[in-house]
């Protein structure tokens, strides 16, 4: 079994890097790498609601769309557009745009494991580049269930072999896990607001699974504001 | 290149030299045209046979612009439509294209062309659709005689225009000579194709032109002789416009003063 | 993002200073926005940046049935998004790319077949237009091209009798796609149909409206040659854009070729970096100063955190430990209400040219924290 706080091993994250305001067309705008996974995010808004059928005469409306690496978006992305519209809405306070519209714009650059977590943090400093007022700030966190029952943070994949094929022939999970979490963290109280599972797991097990990526989701908000105040100090 | 496009003895695969333009017959006001109406009919209309290719074009306009058209900042509204008819290529019955990126191109493309050549200043704040149907078309370089016909249809509508609009095709041997006017065949077999579109003098102007196409690869030094070929074509194909108008000016001309 | 409108001054403006041979960003009427690209982990993403314009592209395979008019030849097919914008530049883009590189043969297609007439490769290069600050034509050309270059595919192995076996990597080295040349769009954007500007911006090309489009490659041959918008050129123009187009080309592509030599290096090195080097480069322009400069006006204005050290973009990473991070945190936190947990509002507005880029490395059991400020 797992000893979290003996082992700090454990906790390990891969490498973040991140850069802000690399678009100069959009409000908000980041380029993140996590190990072997990198998107870049870049957030609208508030503007001009598109289509009157969206108007929210008490809140923003959300518009998320997420490019893959290669081929045309399918179902896949569109049930991440889904679970990220979701998050968003959460953290930010919508209330305070009505009858206006976020958007935000995803695109997937190099789709190793743990690439939703990735997504989702790119989503969230984006968003505060944007300067859209948020509940909360959120991390997310990778972890997955190996064959052996061992919980691993954020693993890194080299052993992609089909690193060339378009989506269609992608598998959505690595055979060689038993399951894969991802776990959606907010700040102010450290709550779950979104998981995200894939394959079969005991409660206990997953029950592990969420105390371990709490515990590495501080590292990531350390992250943030890390980021967020080397960024204010150079301005 | 599988098969050299100019026999020993200088005519090319449909019998041509390497300077003949294909046989061209156009002729104005096809379609029936109510100036007083103005009951959805069309304004002017052409149609042009050039080689295999058959176009019909028809405009309607200048009116009023539609609510539905296009951005409201623009002051004139030209509106381009193109179509193949299902039974255009070659006999097959095909699909009918239908917004593919080929035929957005082509619309694109005639939109600028004629954007720079029709007097846009005196038609602010109306449209005029072009609407073009191709009967029958032969190969990829149809664009050259759908400007044809266009420039024709305008003509035939009464819209103010700066000069005739043509437009050639041109290729090139292993030899590097220029081959004017490119049938289907011989683009297929190889060679570059360079599309134009020109005016071929504007007052005291050199002949200027507003549309270059290129498909596959030549050296740069080659590019003189191509495009002069391809200019020369634009002339020919000047002279057949210019008497085709004219013909058709005095037929009108002569059926009226007969009907009076 | 809808574009603002351009107001007759500013059009004013930019024609009167093109006249008098003047641009806005300084440049010269032949001179080019610098050029990067960054190769990712994967084989064939590219991030490929002109100025501030910069686009994504990547390069999928996968096999399939080739069209029966080609048997043995694959296919390529070539996808431009352009984000919320409109239809039409989209279309102008993806038919002068198709046009570059489909239509000038630089693909050995016929290598791409498994079995004639059954089973061939199918290429697709997606391209993501991120950011357009004008030109986008020439850095979607250039990210395509080296897309293709540094794409890999798998090997196969047809056993005669119809059957062939696609080889994993681990099996059999990926092998790259043949190119036979590098086609190279170079954008000139026509003012008044007869001064051509190099590498137009957004503004230029929205007073203008009106291109010309050459590709050329490394061997001065034409590839393509495309004259958009409304304009009225003189054919001698054209002939003067061509030979400085074929001047341009040959330094792209021997930029390419090198940044894929480097890349190859860092890949047998075992060194790839994927996107995350671009992070400390993207943005650098030609005049560039040394780092070092730049990391002591840092620290001058670094006074409120000297606890963390500015730490320079070379390989030289500065380690703290674990614990200190930790309570410098907590120290901070403190003194500053307004953080993230209670409401974030980024009241700092954008400032361009300045990036800011931190790392946290934690892949051993102590931290390692390592930032690069970058000012130009």
């Amino acid at each position: 079994m797992l000893k979290m706080e003996a082992d700090k091993e454990i906790l390990n994250l891969k490498p973040i890097t991140a850069e802000m305001n690399i678009l100069s067309r959009s409000d908000g705008s980041v380029i993140i790498t996590q190990g072997d996974s990198s998107c870049i995010v870049n957030v609208n808004g508030p503007t001009e609601v598109v289509s009157m059928a969206n108007m929210d005469m008490n809140k923003a409306y959300m518009e998320v769309s997420y490019r893959p690496r290669c081929g045309i978006p399918g179902v896949n992305e569109r049930y991440k557009e889904k679970i990220i519209k979701n998050i968003c809405e959460t953290v930010i306070l919508t209330a305070l745009y009505p009858k206006s519209q976020i958007n935000i714009q995803i695109q997937e650059m190099d789709d190793g494991s743990g690439i939703f977590a990735c997504v989702i943090n790119a989503c969230n400093v984006a968003l505060l580049n944007s300067g859209i007022e948020m509940r909360s700030t959120m991390a997310a966190v990778h972890c997955v269930l190996d064959d052996k029952d061992n919980l691993i943070i954020d693993p890194i994949d080299y052993s992609d072999d089909t690193p060339t094929f378009s989506r269609i022939q992608k598998a959505v999970r690595n055979s060689k896990y038993k399951a894969d979490f991802t776990f959606v963290f907010e700040s102010l109280k450290e709550s779950v607001i979104s998981v995200n599972t894939n394959g079969n797991f005991t409660i206990h097990q997953y029950n592990n699974a969420q105390k371990l990526c709490k515990e590495a989701s501080k590292k990531i908000f350390e992250f943030y504001c890390d980021l967020a105040r080397k960024y204010a100090n150079v301005i | 290149m599988v098969q050299d496009l100019l026999s020993a003895q200088g005519l090319r695969m449909d019998g041509r030299r390497h300077n003949e333009l294909r046989q061209i017959q156009c002729k104005l006001g096809v379609l029936e045209s109510e100036l007083f109406t103005h009951k959805n009919r069309c304004d002017g209309s052409a149609y042009m046979l050039h080689g295999n290719t058959k176009v019909i074009a028809s405009i309607s306009g200048p009116k009023h612009p539609s609510k539905s058209s296009g951005k409201k900042d623009e002051s004139f509204i030209f509106n381009v439509r193109v179509k193949f008819a299902t039974f255009s290529k070659n006999g097959e019955r095909q699909k009918v294209l239908k917004n593919s990126k080929k035929l957005g191109e082509i619309e694109i493309n005639l939109k600028n062309i004629f954007k720079s050549v029709i007097l846009v200043e005196k038609y602010e704040k109306s449209q005029l659709d072009l609407n073009i149907e191709v009967l029958q078309h032969d190969g990829g370089s149809e664009i050259c005689t759908i400007v044809n016909t266009a420039t024709l249809a305008l003509i035939d509508a009464g819209i103010c225009m700066k000069e005739y609009v043509c437009a050639c095709t041109a290729s090139l041997t292993n030899d590097g000579l220029a081959l004017l006017d490119v049938s289907h065949l011989e683009e297929i077999c190889g060679g570059p194709t360079l599309t134009i579109a020109a005016l071929p003098r504007i007052g005291d102007h050199e002949q200027s032109v507003a549309f270059i196409e290129l498909s596959q690869k030549f050296y740069l030094k080659d590019l003189n002789k191509i495009f002069d070929c391809c200019q020369l074509g634009c002339e020919k194909i000047r002279t057949i416009l210019d008497e085709a108008i004219r013909g058709n000016a005095y037929e009108h001309v002569n059926s009226d003063l007969t009907s009076n | 993002m809808k574009d603002p409108i351009l107001s007759n001054n500013e059009r004013a403006f930019v024609e009167k200073a093109i006249a008098e041979k003047l641009r806005i960003d300084k440049r010269g009427l032949n001179e080019f926005r610098n050029l990067a690209i960054f190769y990712g982990k994967n084989y064939g993403s590219v991030i490929a940046s002109l100025g501030e314009t910069k686009v994504f592209a990547s390069v999928s395979c996968e096999v399939s049935t080739p069209k029966t008019t080609r048997p043995n030849e694959g296919t390529i097919f070539i996808n431009v998004e352009m984000g919320s914008q409109q239809n039409e530049p989209c279309i102008v883009v993806t038919r002068i790319l198709e046009r570059t590189i489909r239509e000038s043969n630089c693909i050995d297609l016929e290598s791409l077949c498994i079995v004639a007439e059954e089973k061939v490769w199918n290429l697709r290069v997606d391209i993501s237009i991120l950011n357009n600050e004008g030109n986008v034509i020439d850095c979607a050309c250039i990210a395509a091209v080296s897309a293709l270059a540094h794409f890999r595919r798998p090997d196969c192995t047809a056993s005669g009798d119809g059957e062939f076996t696609i080889h994993k990597s681990a099996e059999k080295d990926l092998i790259p796609i043949v190119l036979h040349h590098y086609p190279i769009c170079v954008n000139y954007a026509l003012f008044e149909g007869k001064t051509p500007i190099a590498d137009p911006t957004i503004l230029e090309e929205r007073v203008t409206n009106a291109s010309l489009i050459l590709a050329v490659n490394a061997y001065k041959e034409l590839c393509s040659i495309h004259l958009t918008g409304v304009s009225l050129t003189s054919p001698y123009l054209i002939q003067k854009c061509s030979d400085m187009a074929a001047e341009r080309a040959k330094h792209i592509v021997e930029y390419i070729k090198d940044a894929l030599e480097q890349d190859r290096i860092d890949r047998e090195n075992g060194q790839a970096k994927g996107f995350s080097q671009s992070i400390k480069l993207t943005n650098i322009p030609s005049n560039f100063t040394d780092t070092q400069e730049i990391d002591q006006v840092m620290d001058t204005e670094n006074d409120g955190s000297g606890e963390l050290e500015e730490v320079m973009a070379d390989e030289s990473f500065e380690k703290i430990d674990s614990d200190t991070v930790a309570s410098t945190w907590t120290k901070e936190e403190s003194d500053e209400s307004s953080d993230s947990d209670v409401q974030v509002i980024e009241e700092s507005p954008k400032k361009k040219g300045i990036i800011n880029v931190m790392e946290i490395v934690d892949t051993s059991s102590d931290d390692e924290e390592k930032e690069t400020i970058v000012l130009n």
